[in-house]
């Protein structure tokens, strides 16, 4: 069985893991001027959320309600990522095999999937393998600086996601397939 | 809605920095409930191959 010290450190290795796209795809999103999907930006949507119940675990203890958070963003991120590799399934006239550049073999929607049912599979784990307390007592834990950290590093993205969706689509849908930024001079 | 999304996002992660948990989990919520709505919205756009 994990002890609660144990899976505390699993939770912060996860948020890191999960940092990985969230700040690769903002990257590719910058460096290569590839503009994100309406579906794309959905699927980052989700990878915070999942984000939101690991933080909340760190900050206020080991909870099944925070692991239930991360389940049910994990369930609709993986939604919006079927449906995005549903929509490419079928390899299109002009010979390209999906929506952007694939990154080690596989678009981004799929490794977005990958990552979701990866989540869902790790959580099942370690609320089976965890070490439960009798009395799940909701006690704000003392961040140390690494955990701190983290909680900036995930501010920090999601904040710069919040004016790159801006200045993509304003408060409007962003289009199907974007090959400008609405209120950003090319 | 995206802006919305994120932004709502970015003010969960600062209550539950600073230790707001319930108002951290209402946030949350609502950002869920909008999400669902988003997503049924791109969803329902038939079979639009450029999404």
């Amino acid at each position: 069985m994990l002890s609660i010290d144990t899976v505390r450190k699993i939770n912060l290795i996860s948020l890191f893991l999960l940092l990985t796209p969230l700040v690769g795809a903002f990257g590719i999103q910058i460096i290569d001027s590839e503009i994100p999907c309406p579906l794309c930006l959905l699927q980052r949507v989700g990878m915070f959320g999942v984000a939101v119940g690991i933080l909340m675990n760190l900050k206020f203890g080991i909870h099944p309600l925070h692991y239930g958070i991360s389940i049910v963003s994990a369930l609709i991120g993986a939604a919006v990522s079927t449906r995005q590799v549903l929509l490419h399934v079928a390899p299109k006239v002009d010979g390209s095999t999906g929506f952007g550049d694939p990154v080690l073999g596989l678009h981004l929607y799929t490794w977005a999937l990958v990552v979701f049912l990866v989540s869902i599979f790790a959580i099942a784990l370690l609320m089976i393998f965890m070490k439960w307390a009798k009395n799940l007592a909701e006690e704000k834990q003392v961040l140390n600086k690494i955990e701190k950290a983290v909680f900036f590093i995930f501010i920090i993205v999601a904040l710069a996601n919040t004016i790159g969706a801006f200045l993509e689509c304003g408060f409007s849908p962003c289009p199907d397939n974007p090959t400008h930024y609405k209120y950003l001079i090319n | 809605m995206d802006v919305l999304l994120f932004l709502l996002l970015t003010i969960t992660f600062v209550l539950i920095y600073i230790g707001k948990r319930k108002p951290a989990i209402v946030t949350f919520g609502v950002t869920m409930l909008i999400y669902i709505y988003w997503f049924s919205y791109h969803a329902d756009d038939k079979l639009n191959i450029n999404l």
